[in-house]
């Protein structure tokens, strides 16, 4: 009986501390928010979607770090406020030979932090990206870009390279 | 007679340490394993973008998305476009679909540069527009249904984006966890994605 008892309190003990830890543990990952009816009001108000993924072909004579440019793959969501600010990601995969004649592929990785429609139907984003030339070299980062974007293509400038605009030949770039 | 209340005392706590710390290593390892499947609700606000690659069974495939949602939509209806297409030669490649359907949550515990959370965002492949582009199916792909995760500023190997390919009996029901199909929807065709082989996600709270 002894025995039971002090079992007994001691499952209670644990029970106890266990609800207690339980309770003081810190939250992790992901919780679900409550809706909030005071955020997102205005939100489309003056708000362009810029949309894209697919690939497309550069015109000859594009070149960029001693890679001649061929074409690329590209994938974006951005969402570009009234304000001139912008968020989203913007990628792509831009794809040539390198001096030795080897086929490489330079991999960019932009974080959008302002953005703008333009009269003429297009969409001008801006922030930072990351630059993996993937030649052994170690990535870049913060360094800024530009992408001027239109439903048939996009120009990249990153840094001080321009590039000439990669011409759209598969998929799809929404401006809406 | 000697007494032995010392002994048995601290044997009896020894025993509930015991039970505590096995008790807590079992609840703590459930939280940590539940953690990341998180509930996502049709009427949270919650705004998603995201560009990059992932892998399919043909090979990589870009995607681009943006989702957003009005105040003014109350039962998980939402704005925006999907974009998804296979890269190279492959059969099917193509997504361009608007989005229709959302269900979110933002995380409570966001990335350095404020964002985290999932969402689960329908597009509609019905919706007469020249520009709609679905894979075909049989039956044929009424929705697509995209699941995407943000956890990371560097989305790479972290971040995910997993595309779904519906056949659904009128509108479908908004996903309220990640990674459930809608009850009224069918699979036809095998899902694709899943971590992000490069660029990145964002879901956040709409300014």
């Amino acid at each position: 009986m002894s025995l039971l008892n002090q079992k007994a309190r001691s499952l209670g003990a644990a029970l106890l501390a266990v609800a207690l830890l339980v309770g003081a543990l810190p939250t992790t990952g992901i919780t679900a928010a409550a809706p909030s009816p005071a955020v997102g009001t205005t939100l489309l108000a003056g708000t362009t979607l810029v949309t894209g993924a697919g690939s497309g072909v550069f015109p000859g004579g594009a070149v960029w770090g001693g890679v001649a440019l061929s074409g690329g793959s590209f994938g974006q969501g951005v969402a570009v406020f009234g304000d001139g600010t912008a968020r989203g990601d913007f990628q792509m995969i831009l794809a040539g030979t390198n001096v030795l004649g080897v086929a490489t592929k330079i991999l960019v990785v932009g974080w959008v932090t302002a953005g703008a429609a333009n009269p003429d139907g297009s969409a001008s984003i801006s922030g930072t990206c990351r630059v993996d030339m993937q030649d052994g070299t170690v990535p870049s980062t913060g360094v800024p870009f530009t992408a001027a974007i239109t439903t048939g293509g996009l120009q990249l400038t990153v840094g001080a390279t321009a590039l000439p605009t990669l011409v759209k030949s598969a998929g799809w770039i929404y401006l809406e | 007679m000697t007494s032995r209340f010392p002994f048995r005392a601290a044997r009896g706590l020894a025993h509930g340490m015991v039970g505590v710390v096995a008790i807590v290593l079992i609840v703590a390892g459930a939280r940590i394993a539940t953690a990341s499947v998180s509930a996502i609700s049709p009427t949270a606000q919650g705004a998603v973008s995201g560009g990059g690659t992932v892998t399919n069974p043909c090979g990589d495939a870009s995607f681009g998305l943006n989702s957003v949602r009005p105040n003014t939509f109350p039962g998980g209806q939402a704005l925006g476009r999907i974009n998804y297409d296979r890269l190279g030669s492959c059969a099917n490649a193509h997504v361009n679909v608007p989005v229709v359907l959302k269900s979110v949550t933002v995380s409570s515990t966001p990335t350095p540069n404020g964002t985290g959370g999932d969402a689960a965002i329908i597009g509609d492949c019905t919706t007469g527009d020249t520009n709609t582009a679905c894979p075909t199916g049989s039956p044929p792909v009424t929705h697509v249904l995209v699941f995407t995760r943000d956890v990371a500023d560097s989305g790479a190997g972290q971040d995910q984006f997993q595309i779904h390919f519906l056949n659904c009996v009128g509108t479908p029901t908004p996903p309220t966890s990640f990674g459930a199909t809608p009850d009224n929807c069918t699979e036809p065709l095998p899902f694709e994605g899943g971590l992000l082989t490069t660029g990145n996600i964002q879901v956040r709270l709409p300014p």
